[in-house]
């Protein structure tokens, strides 16, 4: 249910961006659906409390900036804890080459 | 000759292994993380009430997150979680910045939408509080 009101949804900014940038179409789309597939759930979520009345059509619009604003939070997260890894591995690469090499200047 | 060039090498080992590419973990910088995300929460239960009623809190919570970031900004190699913070504080956004400007811009906002973007400023937050706890020298790795 979710994953095709995410297609549809795909499938209509797929129309809009093929007839208003067709050069750069083929270039995002993939992405696009990609996110959209991903919050699918969430989307179906919105656009039926949107039907109900429950949201406006002004708040749909904010839920959906900020999940992007979301994603681009928990990508900086990602980022940052890969950063930490690296340097946790660099660490203990280092320490291995320094016994190594203590060794070898003490023999 | 050579025992001394393995010993320049060990240096240089250890200066580099030694110099992490990003901040370790600042307790100050969790705590006020922390504190401001169950403080944002508390303010966005009120945002069904007229804006003039919670103005003094509001100023003040902005202020604080305002700190948050300035001081995030100020760590060295800690561009991830300074951006983290621009990201949460824009008042042009769509995060905890961007939600009490709507609700200043609007005087009052609906239960449905603060309930859903409650969901997604706490998450925000979460992300903040995700990166920092996971830094080197935190007891929550």
């Amino acid at each position: 249910m979710a994953e095709s009101f995410a297609i549809s949804l795909f499938l209509e900014i797929r129309h809009q961006l093929e007839s208003t940038l067709p050069e750069l179409s083929e270039r995002l789309l993939p992405a696009g659906k990609a996110l959209l597939l991903d919050h699918a759930e969430q989307l179906e979520n919105w656009a039926s409390q949107a039907a109900s009345g429950q949201l406006s059509e002004k708040d749909v619009e904010w839920l959906v900036r900020s999940q992007i604003d979301l994603s681009r939070l928990n990508a900086l997260k990602a980022a940052g804890l890969a950063q930490v890894e690296i340097d946790l591995f660099r660490q203990a690469l280092t320490r291995t080459i320094i016994g190594m090499l203590a060794g070898r200047i003490a023999s | 000759m050579v025992g001394m060039g393995l010993a320049a090498l060990t240096l240089w080992l250890v200066a580099l292994g030694c110099t992490p590419s990003i901040a370790p973990f600042s307790a100050r910088a969790y705590e006020q993380a922390v504190d401001i995300k169950v403080d944002m929460m508390r303010t966005i239960e009120r945002a069904e009430e007229p804006f003039g009623n919670h103005r003094t809190r509001v100023e003040a919570l902005k202020l604080r997150m305002q700190k948050a970031s300035e001081f995030a900004k100020g760590r060295p190699r800690n561009e991830i979680s300074a951006r983290q913070w621009e990201i949460m504080v824009d008042p042009e956004g769509f995060m905890a910045g961007g939600f009490l400007a709507r609700w200043e811009l609007e005087d009052s906002l609906s239960w449905g939408f603060i309930r859903e973007a409650s969901i997604q400023i706490e998450a925000g937050f979460d992300a903040i509080i995700g990166l920092e706890s996971g830094k080197v020298g935190s007891d929550r790795r």
